[in-house]
């Protein structure tokens, strides 16, 4: 079946507040271009500072929160470029959502953490609510283990539990892209277990892209790998490809762990 | 195995000397403070009665009378000093720790309060004498600038009044979705905002140069004011630094705008360590008597308008406790217990919270 490209990454080049722009040698990301299918999971490996998180951050522009930061190039979101100065910074959110390294439940209750989105985007029937609430918990597995305590502090979840509301709190306002910054590596391994299976169910509802450190993770979950080096992009192929008959040598020399 | 006994002998009675000597340092300081405590309690409590708190003063011989008249000008001018004070430091500190993040301009206004937080409150008294007190009565260019400088904090509050009326209530009637509609909105509340104080400014020129005649209530609120708005913006800013970034980062990601991330987020997880120097600050202010005595001054008769000298039980028991009266002495003695008492009450809940919120 054809694979439809839900985004592509065009020549992309990234610098961070300090670094010599535009020296495009000294840049953090040098000339990535990748294709993410939609309703895939893409996993990005390689070993630490290849500039995977922060191709990863660039997809809803994370790095505008810090002045400094600079990009060049393009990365088409439906074909249409969201790295101009005009694209909206909270339609762009709205449509790529994210969870993060470390769970970061609000401080406030389960139901208001998930409800948070949504009420972000003016819903306000308390009816609409629940019942979206209740999917989205549902969607991440989370759903029997809170159902008696909605009202309670998000807080006092465990750290897997809340890397699942997270995921729901994400999930609630039905993005069409989800990321996922190494979302298990401070985790137990039942709730990565947990997390993993969840990526691979939610591969039929959105396009998913995942940094991670673990290799085996990466060949569990996803459909595409992108391996990474020093801010340049590899090798990008079908993770069973990747895996077994990998085209570089360096990939074949990370992935059967010689370095990294 | 190197094990030399006299060495380690001699490290032992070295940090035998140490541990007395900072114990005694700490006995030495608890001691004092004991001692104060136990003697406002001693004398304080004998002059202690339910008169103190419903009669206004005797004339000096005649045995019974009361200080009603100062705890409330007390509750009076801290209460608007807290009005004043505690919304400027907020927003300050919410401004200086998330919108100017970093830059110089915040940096600057960070170390600048961190001054204002030590300079003597007697400085801040004059310095309101000079602005509330002195000119007011006449027309002169100090005069004027009072005037304007009470406009300028009451068009201020007006402002986010009217911002969070807008917001709350009448764009919940009315959808505006259009970013040039919104932009127009925002001219027109700063536009009357500003109209609003300059109205002000016209409308009480007269008035406080009619009724407002030297020392007066608003200036000792606004010396007290002055003195909580460096430490409510210091810990504001502190508590706001303590969110971590992750946070925001989350919420962002999610699509809030910086506003929504403040007030949702990052307001909400530090809310009790803001309530907490709020209350730590009222203490503070409590307790001080070199402000108002150039500003609200003192007043034996009971009052509630601001706009005359009004006693506060501060100045109160300055005046009482240098006074010749053997009653004075005792009445000065029990206010003194409550005031004490009162801050140490105060400083205790805030301290609680503190513990019960962060003991995880």
């Amino acid at each position: 079946m054809a694979e439809v490209e839900k985004i592509k990454v065009e020549n992309l080049y990234f610098w961070y507040a300090g670094q010599p722009y535009p020296d495009k040698e000294k840049a953090a990301l040098k000339g990535i271009t990748l294709p993410v299918y939609e309703k895939k999971v893409t996993a990005l490996i390689g070993p630490s500072g290849c500039g995977k998180t922060t191709l990863l951050r660039s997809f809803n522009r994370m790095h505008d929160l810090y002045p400094g930061n600079k990009y060049e190039g393009k990365i088409l979101l439906d074909g249409e470029n969201i790295l101009t100065d005009d694209y909206d910074l909270i339609k762009l959110r709205t449509k790529v959502g994210m969870v993060f390294q470390k769970p970061t439940p609000f401080p406030m209750s389960i139901f208001d953490n998930v409800a948070y989105g949504l009420k972000l985007r003016g819903i306000k029937d308390k009816s609409v609510l629940a019942e979206k609430v209740e999917k989205a918990l549902k969607q991440a597995a989370l759903w029997e283990e809170v159902k008696d305590r909605l009202n309670q502090p998000a807080t006092g979840l465990s750290g897997g539990q809340q890397q699942r509301l997270v995921i729901a709190r994400a999930l609630a306002v039905e993005p069409e892209v989800l990321l996922f910054d190494e979302p298990t590596s401070a985790l137990d391994p039942i709730s990565t277990a947990k997390i993993e299976e969840l990526v691979v169910q939610l591969r039929d509802s959105v396009t998913i892209i995942i940094v991670t450190h673990n290799m085996q993770q990466a060949a569990r979950v996803s459909d595409y790998t992108a391996f990474m080096y020093l801010g340049k992009l590899i090798e990008f192929d079908k993770t069973d490809i990747i895996f077994t008959a990998p085209k570089e040598k360096l990939t074949e020399d990370y992935i059967t762990g010689k370095f990294g | 195995m190197i094990y030399e006994e006299s060495y380690v002998k001699k490290r032992k009675i070295k940090s035998f000397i140490a541990l007395s000597l900072s114990t005694l340092a700490a006995f030495l300081g608890l001691f004092w403070l004991g001692f104060i405590l136990f003697d406002v309690l001693r004398h304080g409590i004998s002059g202690l009665n339910l008169e103190l708190f419903t009669e206004d003063p005797a004339p000096p011989g005649i045995p019974g009378g009361g200080l009603r008249h100062a705890f409330v000008g007390q509750l009076e001018i801290v209460f608007f000093a807290t009005i004043i004070g505690v919304p400027v430091g907020m927003l300050a500190g919410i401004f200086i720790a998330e919108y100017a993040r970093g830059t110089k301009f915040a940096k600057t206004i960070s170390i600048l309060s961190d001054i204002m937080v030590s300079v003597p409150s007697i400085v801040v008294g004059t310095f309101i004498y000079a602005i509330l007190v002195k000119p007011i009565g006449q027309i002169n260019y100090g005069g004027i600038l009072a005037v304007a400088f009470l406009s300028a904090i009451s068009a201020f509050i007006f402002g986010a009044v009217l911002n969070l009326f807008v917001s709350k209530i009448l764009l919940k009637i009315i959808k505006i979705t259009s970013e040039s509609a919104v932009k127009i909105l925002n001219l027109v509340i700063t536009l009357t905002t500003v109209l609003f104080g300059i109205f002000l400014f016209i409308y009480l020129m007269p008035k406080l140069v009619d009724r407002i005649q030297g020392f007066n209530g608003w200036a000792g609120a606004t010396a007290l004011a002055f003195i909580m708005i460096p430490v409510v913006l210091r810990t504001t800013e502190d508590m706001l630094s303590l969110v971590p970034w992750s946070l925001r980062e989350a919420a962002f990601a999610l699509g809030a705008s910086y506003y929504n991330v403040i007030k949702d987020v990052v307001i909400r997880a530090s809310m009790t360590g803001i309530l907490t120097g709020v209350i730590l600050s009222i203490s503070r202010v409590a307790g001080e008597t070199a402000p108002l005595l150039f500003t609200s001054f003192n007043n034996s008769f009971f009052t509630m308008n601001m706009n005359e000298p009004i006693a506060s039980l501060t100045v109160t028991i300055f005046v009482y406790a240098t006074g010749p009266y053997e009653d004075w002495h005792t009445q000065a003695w029990a206010a003194s217990f409550v005031i004490t008492f009162f801050i140490l009450l105060v400083t205790i809940v805030a301290r609680a919270i503190i513990h019960w919120r962060y003991k995880g």
